[in-house]
């Protein structure tokens, strides 16, 4: 976790900062050729690591290799800059780095791919017996799109990033076991979970434990839109960007 | 993605909670909840029954019983006439702009003269003291809301319901009044099981006088995102009568499996024991463009009126469940398919790497004398790709060559005991202008292995992985269904159709009594009346002049009894399939 999305993020903090320049909006401004940029780059890569890995790792034989193709990507990325091919407008992070990936491994598998073109490549018939065929497998019928992983490994990252924050947050403030008693109330009021329990666990009142967990939503809320907001061009693209995301998660 | 069942469970929603959750907690309903605004409504000062019935001295206001972005509402009586109604206090925020007395006065009549059995009435409106405020009937009832979650609905009621919704809604989309803000909330029933509808172009009054940032932070216009239709979040400013209707796509999906249309979602059969025709309305109704959503509020009633008047389809002796998900299966192939008839003409037009294919089977030309399509149809293993994990991948693998200047329709109709019902949502369409178009096309329920070999070019679509999670779940899982072995070539001519047998129905006694039950595609090969132009907006059109050839989903304009007729009528082929009753 970087300097800045905990530095502006205490507790109980009052004021809430305008939409200040972000890592992704210095790297778009520089076009990555600054040092400033490309430090703010490399924050951001390493922050999404995992989803790039996730998305690799679809097409490659094994973890170890998956692994050293991602480093292979984030080395030339880092090296060139990276993003003298970007649209500025096109203004998403996650949408960058996605396209960048997809290149990379085309760029990769240009050899291996020509080979596989070949013209009149055959086509195998049916085996007869196999017509009617109750009894089919469908290996990878219920993988999720390579695409689709990597959107979903990246809301999942988002979310470790904003609640390790929390978690650091809360912790700094000697909070940490309000933080653990009240968490679950972040998915939502699940009806099954009493908060005359956690109210008890916390020796607090009922009301004193609805006003931390409004807290911790709001705080949560706020972690999660500044941690998206380093990753969009424009402000009005957070709250775009959260709802995709959790459509990915669906 | 995997849902065996000692996995932890989130208590919320009661998904299996994967391995990589951070902090253990359910991540879509963190982010769901995190997606809510939490500031805003509540931070209002609510209004006091004393400060109220001082500014209304003709009511006796009795108590709060709503509150909301849009303000707060009060029971209250009349005593003079006798009556109870419901009072809306609007925010008072509004108050501020200067400019908002006048709309609301323009607009607030518009809405009285809402007169609908199921549109609550306005009585009247008005500013008194320091409130702009709405006099309505009151409904002695709960909201949609409140009754689900009191577990009252089955899908019966709700195709009870949604009829009135549409009434409703069409009603006020006469009178040029859109809601805006349909959802579970303001879908009022009462004692009597009537339902009304309240809260008609409040959104919009509300929404575009408070200022943007009060908004923002008060949820009013993110409101309700879930219900709303995808041009009103990205473009508030093009919205039309047809937001309502993707809404109310989004109640009617709530109301038949309890859950919101998020992300991929299924099929409502799919969740739930229901009509699996219905499928086909509410998803028609969710299309996230609004030119392919139904275009009037009544097409909705009378779709659902329709499948409710009818016999329900499958009547036969089978795992019905696993039939309703599997016609869905098939029916979303066939978008899949209208998708790459697309695509793949399009690079065909492109490119012109067809050459190679037409030495195989002589290109046609339109005109009487060559006037066919051929179609060469496979099943089985075809290796596109290496990884070993799709090489036992079934396929249906179609290779289309179709003549200058026809239409070839492409109409998916699933059957059920001999009677044949056309999906139109999940059909499509091809106009061939001046060129023929060679399409080839492979479909499994592999999302990795979905495309076609298309020239010298292995080409890797992954069109609709929701469609191959689907199929390759049920084919694998759900042995009732066959899976038919097609003829390896068939010739289609023109004025004729050919009938695709994709899968049938086992009979568990091995004999169709009644007749076949199956899905299949129909394709309909005619000259084409008019140029290939296009003609809807949500038309593809290809080629070097844009009228080389256009594709579209649909029936191409003809409703779906004339299809039915054209079914009936057309000389039939039906490419073989192996044990099928003719």
């Amino acid at each position: 976790m970087s300097d800045s999305t905990s530095n502006d993020s205490t507790p109980h903090q009052a004021a809430r900062p305008a939409f200040v320049t972000t890592r992704w909006t210095r790297v778009l401004e520089a076009r990555g050729d600054s040092t400033e940029a490309k430090a703010a780059l490399s924050d951001l890569c390493a922050a999404y690591y995992a989803p790039v890995f996730a998305f690799i790792r679809r097409s490659a034989p094994d973890e170890e290799a998956a692994r050293d193709l991602t480093q292979e990507f984030f080395a030339r990325l880092l090296a060139r800059g990276g993003i003298d091919t970007v649209d500025p407008q096109r203004g998403r992070f996650r949408s960058f780095l996605l396209g960048a990936v997809k290149h990379f491994l085309a760029d990769m598998r240009d050899h291996d791919r020509r080979l596989k073109r070949g013209a009149g490549q055959p086509i195998e018939s049916l085996d007869a017996d196999t017509g009617t065929s109750t009894g089919l497998q469908a290996p990878d019928a219920k993988a999720a799109s390579p695409d689709r992983e990597f959107d979903h490994k990246w809301a999942l990252t988002l979310l470790d990033r904003s609640l390790a924050a929390m978690a650091r947050e809360y912790k700094e403030s000697g909070k940490s076991v309000q933080f653990e008693a009240l968490k679950p109330w972040l998915t939502g009021d699940a009806a099954n979970v009493s908060q005359a329990e956690a109210a008890r666990q916390l020796g607090l009142n009922e009301g004193a434990v609805k006003v931390a967990i409004h807290r911790l939503r709001r705080r949560l809320r706020d972690v999660i839109k500044n941690e998206i907001s380093q990753t969009v061009k424009d402000r009005a693209d957070i709250e775009r960007e959260m709802h995709y995301l959790l459509e990915a998660l669906l | 993605m995997s849902d065996s069942s000692d996995l932890k469970r989130c208590p919320k929603c009661g998904s299996p909670i994967p391995d990589d959750a951070p902090h253990g907690l359910c991540p879509k309903c963190v982010l769901a909840q995190a997606s809510i605004p939490t500031e805003g409504a509540k931070q209002q000062a609510t209004p006091s029954r004393e400060e109220v019935a001082v500014a209304f001295p003709q009511l006796e206001i009795l108590e709060l019983i709503g509150q909301g972005g849009m303000g707060f509402v009060f029971k209250a009586r009349q005593p003079k006439l006798e009556r109870l109604v419901a009072l809306k206090i609007l925010p008072r925020a509004l108050a501020a702009d200067p400019a908002f007395a006048e709309r609301f006065t323009r607009e607030g009549r518009a809405l009285a003269r809402l007169n609908h059995p199921n549109i609550v009435a306005i009585h009247d409106f008005g500013h008194s003291g320091s409130f702009f405020y709405l006099l309505m009937e009151f409904v002695d009832g709960v909201n949609l809301r409140q009754a689900m979650r009191a577990g009252r609905f089955t899908p019966a009621q709700a195709l009870a319901v949604v009829p009135k919704i549409c009434e409703a809604l069409q009603f006020a989309h006469n009178e040029g009044i859109l809601h805006r803000d349909i959802k579970p909330e303001n879908i009022l029933l009462d004692a009597k099981g009537r339902v009304k509808i309240a809260d008609f172009g409040i959104a919009k009054l509300v929404g575009e006088t408070q200022p943007k940032t009060a908004l923002t932070g008060s949820g009013a216009t993110l409101g309700t995102p879930h219900y709303m239709a995808p041009e009103q979040l990205e473009k508030p400013g093009t919205v039309d009568h047809r937001a309502d209707i993707y809404s109310l796509g989004v109640v009617f999906y709530e109301m038949l499996t309890g859950e919101l249309p998020l992300g991929r979602f299924q099929p409502p059969s799919q969740k739930v024991e229901m009509d699996v025709r219905l499928d086909e309305v509410v998803l028609h109704a969710l299309e996230k463009e609004p030119s392919r959503r139904y275009q009037q509020a009544s097409q909705v009633k009378t779709a659902v009126e329709t499948i409710t008047s009818a016999p329900p389809p499958p009547a036969a002796p089978t795992p019905d469940r696993f039939w309703k998900r599997m016609a869905v299966a098939m029916a979303l192939l066939c978008v899949a398919m209208i998708v790459f008839l697309a695509f793949f003409a399009k690079s065909f037009l492109a490119t012109q790497m067809a050459s190679t294919r037409a030495q195989e089977v002589a290109v046609p030309r339109g005109g009487p004398e060559n006037d066919s399509a051929t179609l060469v149809i496979d099943t089985g293993p075809r290796q596109l790709f290496t990884r070993p994990e799709e090489r036992d991948t079934l396929f249906w693998n179609f290779k289309c060559l179709i003549p200058a200047d026809y239409l070839e329709q492409l109409v998916f109709v699933m059957w059920s005991n001999g009677v044949p019902t056309v999906m139109p949502h999940f059909s499509g369409y091809l106009k061939v202008g001046k060129k023929p178009v060679v399409a080839d096309m492979s479909f499994s329920y592999n999302p990795h292995v979905s495309g076609a070999n298309f020239g010298t070019n292995v080409v890797l679509w992954n069109v609709c992985p929701g469609f191959s999670h689907t199929m390759g779940y049920f084919i694998s899982n759900q042995p009732p269904c066959r899976v038919l072995k097609t003829a390896p070539r068939s010739v289609l001519h023109s004025g004729h159709q050919l009938a695709i047998r994709l899968a049938e129905l086992v009979q568990s006694d091995g004999v169709a009594s009644n007749g076949w039950s199956g899905v299949e595609i129909r394709l309909i090969l005619r000259p084409l009346q008019s140029p290939a132009v296009q003609t809807d907006p949500n038309e593809y059109v290809y080629g070097t002049d844009n009228t080389d050839y256009v594709a579209g989903f649909g029936l191409d304009g003809m409703s779906a009894e004339s299809i039915l007729k054209l079914i009936k009528e057309l000389p039939c082929e039906t490419v073989a399939v192996e044990n099928s009753p003719p």
